[in-house]
């Protein structure tokens, strides 16, 4: 590998090719696992491929956008919890915990929602979403200064977190929060005013209104600015430093604990960013099943995008295509949803499994 | 580059969440034109009826009722099997209201949404989709093309309340739930009611909330307590996750200090057939095939009339194997309670709030 990196970069074309037959080898990998999993479960590859492809990519049954809407609308929080894991990650922070902020944010920019009800409608969305960014980073944060401060490990602190998270959602849509006529622990729905618009035009969507919100464009502005922090300021460098080596942080002068915690208020500011995105854009209103467990699905989703903002983005919207498509087949052709979990979880062990094969590869040639 | 830190985020993010912002507010204008009664057969095109589960399909409950009641369905309006569609696990509300538009939206003519967690998408939806007849399980509100299905569970908790106090030893009694829901609440104020009709002087102990459906560890946990608090006969209401009650009473339960155990939403007897007395079952049947039938024909009016034991829709089951347990004077009051509730004699009480 040392040998190979003293070599004169290679052509852009000789790149583009190299990358373009590792996505193809990636594809057919993953076709291959999935027509397996489907097999295993009973299913006929056959009708089950097409049926979930249809539902992540277009249907002439809908219109062309539809289901192109729901692969990214079931990506928006993946995205953005996506973000919020890697930036923990790469500064070393094992956070659990994208669960909890996510859950934070949204009640957070709820508890705005319900004392500012009466002021104009643009106002409240964008308070519930400063609320939710602040929300979130104060839930990480508790975690960030635990470790600092008291050297408790993120990993068990955030898990901690992400179920007192869950059960103040419970309390508060039991109890101050809960809808007027006291009957389900839930929410009342957020007027139509608040929510962000819906950006398909029916006449693109075969009639029925998407679910594609302008919160998209927030998740989608997120990458690009998660990737200059990182990769383009003094705070970027010095999280990825004490990512990769505490001691060469510390010895650079850098303040590790201080980084830490400056990581894991950011992650949980991008997290609890999520809850109120997803509760502005599709969810309407909060209660205990809010999240279908997107702040863990970040982790593997972060770890497949190879802990880059680009990559997250990336491995995002195919997780986003992969649930929209399962959902899908499931109305269509009766291909149980949870294919979509078990791939999910296939997916990340053959990425930890081509990580160890490779590392011990380079050990072997004794590279790095 | 400490200067680009801030600005940049603030000329990136900050304008995109001010653009998300100002793009706020939506429309909700129906995008297709009413043609005919909600639910209706369109003349040349097939009859397409969903079902929506927030749980698994083969629960042994509420979830499994619904199956085979659409199932019911399908024959009695002698569909094909194309014609019904089931989608389970819809656990969270963005997945609840994603599989109603995508079902309205494929031109379902019937959409089922098993619970109360429904009604408020579907209240919402239903104004675009005025074709389509959205059927609320469980729900109270009612719309142009949206109707509640009101159980009375009530009536079958009444006789199980009766049959518990006339069956504890101890005089104390117990509720397990898994969410503190208006449904739920009523059911065990049912309960309540019948087992003071029996024993004015029963303890009924404050109810517990699992907070999970499914759970059966969590159950299980919530039972042992009531058990050692000294009750004697408990209720749940808890779907999946009911096994977990019983479970816990057979190990609590001897032949000198027996406890039991009593189902409710399905015919649990067979479950734990040493500890349950008898069971309430919903039977989502008739009242699927009677809406189904009529939305066909287009004479369907949504209407929020409560379906109990008189329609057949909500049962009462004793369990045979420990039917000579309980007392002739007990089974006697029972039995004419039972009939006092089907002739229309005695009406149940329904907690809505």
């Amino acid at each position: 590998m040392s040998a190979r990196r003293m070599t004169t970069p290679r052509s852009l074309s000789a790149r583009v090719i190299k990358v373009a037959l590792q996505a193809c080898a990636a594809a057919l990998s993953f076709l291959i696992l999935l027509a397996g999993t489907l097999t295993l479960f009973g299913i006929r590859a056959k009708t089950a491929l097409p049926a979930i492809a249809d539902g992540a990519f277009g249907g002439w049954q809908y219109g062309h956008l539809y289901a192109l809407s729901e692969t990214v609308v079931e990506a928006v929080p993946l995205i953005l919890t996506g973000l919020g894991v890697l930036v923990a990650w790469q500064a070393g922070m094992f956070s659990i915990g994208g669960e909890g902020q996510l859950l934070i944010g949204a009640l957070s920019a709820m508890t705005v929602e319900h004392f500012i009800g009466n002021t104009p409608a643009p106002l409240i969305t964008f308070l519930m979403l400063v609320a939710s960014v602040v929300g979130g980073a104060l839930w990480g944060g508790i975690a960030g200064w635990l470790r600092t401060t008291r050297n408790v490990q993120e990993v068990i602190s955030t898990i901690m977190l992400n179920y007192i998270a869950l059960y103040l959602v419970g309390a508060a849509v039991l109890g101050p929060l809960q809808e007027p006529s006291h009957s389900g622990p839930e929410t009342a729905l957020l007027p139509d005013p608040v929510l962000f618009a819906h950006i398909l035009p029916a006449a693109w969507t075969g009639g029925i209104t998407a679910r594609l919100h302008t919160g998209v464009i927030i998740a989608l502005i997120a990458v690009p600015c998660t990737a200059v922090w990182m990769y383009r300021t003094r705070t970027g460098f010095a999280l990825r430093l004490t990512g990769r080596n505490a001691d060469a942080a510390r010895t650079a002068g850098f303040s590790v604990d201080r980084v830490r915690l400056i990581a894991m208020v950011v992650s949980g500011a991008l997290c609890g960013l999520a809850g109120s995105v997803q509760l502005l854009g599709v969810s309407a209103r909060l209660d205990q099943q809010f999240s279908p467990g997107w702040g863990y699905s970040a982790i593997p989703v972060a770890l497949m995008g190879g802990l880059t903002p680009g990559g997250t983005l990336v491995s995002a919207l195919f997780f986003g295509a992969l649930t929209a498509g399962t959902n899908s087949a499931e109305r269509t052709a009766g291909v149980p949803a949870v294919v979509a979990d078990v791939l999910l979880a296939a997916s990340v062990m053959a990425v930890v499994a081509i990580r160890a094969w490779r590392g011990r590869a380079q050990l072997a040639s004794g590279g790095d | 580059m400490t200067a680009t830190r801030g600005t940049r985020f603030r000329r990136l993010l900050l304008p995109a969440i001010i653009a998300a912002t100002a793009g706020c507010g939506r429309s909700n204008a129906p995008t297709v034109a009413a043609s005919g009664a909600p639910g209706q057969q369109v003349a040349g095109k097939p009859y397409k009826i969903a079902l929506v589960l927030s749980g698994s399909a083969t629960d042994h409950g509420w979830n499994q009722d619904a199956v085979k009641a659409i199932h019911d369905v399908q024959s009695a309006l002698k569909l094909p099997a194309s014609s019904i569609s089931i989608k389970e696990d819809a656990v969270s509300p963005s997945q609840q209201q994603d599989n109603l538009r995508a079902y309205a939206g494929q031109g379902y003519n019937l959409i089922i949404g098993h619970g109360e967690e429904y009604q408020a998408p579907a209240l919402h939806m239903a104004p675009q989709f005025p074709n389509t007849l959205f059927v609320i399980s469980s729900g109270d509100k009612i719309a142009a093309n949206v109707t509640p299905i009101v159980f009375k569970l009530e009536d079958g908790a009444y006789l199980l309340g009766m049959l518990a106090a006339g069956m504890s030893h101890t005089g104390k009694i117990a509720e397990v739930g898994a969410q503190e829901i208006a449904p739920v609440r009523s059911v065990f104020s049912a309960f309540a009611l019948g087992a003071k009709a029996v024993n004015p002087n029963i303890t009924i102990l404050h109810p517990v909330y699992t907070n999970d459906w499914e759970d059966i560890g969590k159950a299980a946990q919530a039972t042992q307590p009531l058990i050692q608090q000294g009750a004697d006969v408990i209720i749940q209401d808890l779907d999946s996750a009911s096994q977990g009650v019983f479970n816990a009473v057979q190990q609590s339960s001897t032949a000198a200090h027996p406890v039991y155990a009593l189902g409710t939403n399905n015919d649990q007897n067979s479950a734990a057939p040493g500890v349950v007395l008898a069971s309430a079952p919903i039977n989502c049947s008739p009242v699927f095939v009677s809406i189904a039938k009529q939305a066909e024909a287009g004479t369907f009016k949504p209407s929020n009339t409560p379906y109990g034991l008189p329609q057949g829709v909500i049962g009462f089951i004793e369990n045979p194997a420990l039917a000579s347990r309980i007392p002739a004077p007990l089974q006697a009051k029972i039995t004419a309670a039972q009939q006092a509730i089907q002739s229309g004699k005695l009406v149940v009480p329904m907690k809505t709030q």
